[in-house]
């Protein structure tokens, strides 16, 4: 390696991204050269006064919030309803029919049956399914034709029968309405549904917006007890920690106080552990050195025990129990 | 395909990563969480140091992680998934330097119109440049190196932090920007250049 190629590997050098033999190569030029020794020396000092400034610090609270909002979007990303064609299918797919293997495609042809034969028919337009409305049980006027509406929700297809002689097919689907409910969270209908949903709505989603709205009304115990059991008990972290959140403002309730003892103890996610000692910490009784000596002992997460070593060190209470 | 419940399971490190990839490919929310939680420390880190602004650096984050959710399916192993998302990552804060890069020529040439952003809004960036607070707790030194910085391309300076800051492989550098290992070495060798002219007469 001559001089002329120092200057372009010396810094390569020194990260470490050089070949083995190029390594060996400027090791040996730099031994016997004295300018490019001192070209070598010059880097090194460009590379500390580099480090002089550090990379960025992560809080542990940016860290949070990010994944808090980043997951509530992810939440809320949720797939979109899919069309009725869609539903139907799915319906299929997850077997409720029996589950073939084959029966997804079985339903989608017998479904574009239907079309076919709902067009020869009746005349319909092509984007049109004829559908024939079960009766209500006890009226015998027939049955209903309706047109299909590609909007339509169905939470079920409850038979599906075809006429050989005709080729018609009839399938009896359970239909979904939706209604639109408006109102102040203290009305008592909405403030219902509201506790209904953070209890048991199937989309995280929904459980988020509605502790959203509950999250300034934990006064009402019916409000702390849903948001306590939610808290303890949603299978989604970003559910339990926006709970979680809610219940800052009543940490004097000793009943808040034990279930973050519980979410210490029991919470499979170290993010809500870690907010739980935040919370507790906020406001020390007497048993929480403890409890965060016990978890100390027990925790499997370093940065949770950090933690907790942390606050017992604020505490001046000992890390360890005697 | 194997199919995991994280939810159900008792520590994460007992799940590969594959394993949490595939799981949440299949939509498993919590998978995807303890997926972000594996890398979503250096990727914030990583985005803040090339931003160097918490608010730029939040938005890089949620939309990197947002985009890494919304093309999951796309991920085919080919790479290791920590590439794939640094990509990802990359790219979003490209982009955002870009924007800030255009911004601020925007205004210096004068087009902005009485809509665009206020000097305020661009003197408060959060860049150490444009803080002297922030230049100030951090000391002179630092603060010259921050200008100087800023001084590089955003091509440069994300080849630069990536490599002197993460430690990260030139080749995995050139992958996470589709350029080839050569074209990131002199990449970084013109951030070296760049800085050393700028910070010349800083005593070391």
């Amino acid at each position: 390696m001559s001089c002329e190629h120092i200057p372009s590997q010396v810094s390569l050098y020194l990260y470490g991204e050089l070949a083995p033999n190029e390594t060996e190569a400027l090791e040996e030029h730099v031994e016997a050269c004295a300018s490019c020794a001192a070209l070598l020396d010059e880097e090194r000092r460009f590379f500390a006064a580099m480090n002089t400034r550090a990379s960025a610090e992560v809080s542990h609270s940016l860290l949070a919030e990010c994944r808090h909002d980043l997951m509530r979007e992810v939440y809320r990303a949720e797939p979109e309803p899919v069309s009725a064609w869609g539903r139907l299918i799915a319906w299929f797919s997850a077997g409720r029919g029996g589950g073939l293997p084959w029966q997804p495609a079985l339903v989608a042809a017998s479904l574009i049956a239907v079309f076919f034969v709902g067009r020869a028919t009746n005349g319909s337009t092509p984007n049109q399914l004829v559908w024939h409305e079960k009766p209500p049980a006890g009226v015998t006027t027939g049955a209903t034709t309706i047109a299909f509406q590609p909007d339509m929700t169905f939470s079920g297809i409850e038979s599906i029968a075809r006429d050989p002689q005709n080729n018609r097919v009839e399938i009896i689907v359970e239909e979904v309405h939706r209604r639109t409910i408006s109102g102040l969270s203290s009305d008592p209908e909405i403030h219902g549904l509201l506790l209904s949903s953070v209890r048991s709505a199937p989309s995280s989603g929904v459980r988020l917006d509605s502790l959203d709205v509950l999250r300034g009304q934990a006064d009402d115990q019916e409000v702390r007890r849903t948001l306590l059991g939610s808290m303890l008990g949603d299978h989604n972290p970003g559910v339990r920690l926006k709970a979680l959140d809610a219940l800052r403002p009543h940490m004097a309730d000793p009943e808040v106080r034990n279930a973050l003892v519980e979410v210490l103890r029991r919470d499979s996610n170290p993010g809500m552990r870690v907010y739980a000692i935040d919370m507790l910490a906020e406001q020390p009784e007497r048993d929480l050195a403890g409890v965060l000596q016990d978890l100390v002992e027990t925790e499997n997460n370093e940065y949770v025990r950090l933690q907790s070593r942390r606050v017992l060190q604020d505490l001046n209470a000992s890390v360890d129990r005697f | 395909m194997e199919t995991v419940s994280v939810a159900t399971r008792p520590r994460t490190d007992t799940i590969s990563e594959k394993a949490l990839i595939q799981a949440a490919q299949q939509q498993d929310h919590d998978a995807f969480e303890h997926l972000v939680r594996l890398y979503d420390r250096s990727v914030l880190r990583v985005a803040l140091n090339i931003l160097r602004s918490e608010e730029d650096a939040r938005d890089a984050y949620q939309e990197a992680f947002l985009r890494a959710y919304k093309s999951l399916n796309s991920f085919r192993f080919q790479c290791s998934f920590h590439t794939w998302l640094y990509r990802i990552a990359t790219n979003v804060c490209l982009d955002s330097l870009r924007r800030k890069s255009v911004r601020k020529d925007q205004w210096a040439s004068g087009e902005m119109g009485d809509d665009g952003p206020s000097p305020l809004d661009l003197a408060s960036d959060g860049r150490a440049a444009s803080n002297p607070d922030q230049a100030l707790a951090r000391g002179e030194m630092a603060g010259r190196i921050g200008d100087a910085l800023d001084l590089l391309t955003p091509k440069e300076r994300t080849v630069f932090e990536f490599k002197h800051y993460e430690g990260l492989r030139l080749r995995v550098i050139g992958e996470m920007l589709s350029i080839s290992e050569e074209a990131t070495k002199n990449c970084l060798f013109r951030a070296h250049r760049k800085l050393r002219a700028a910070l010349k007469d800083v005593p070391r």
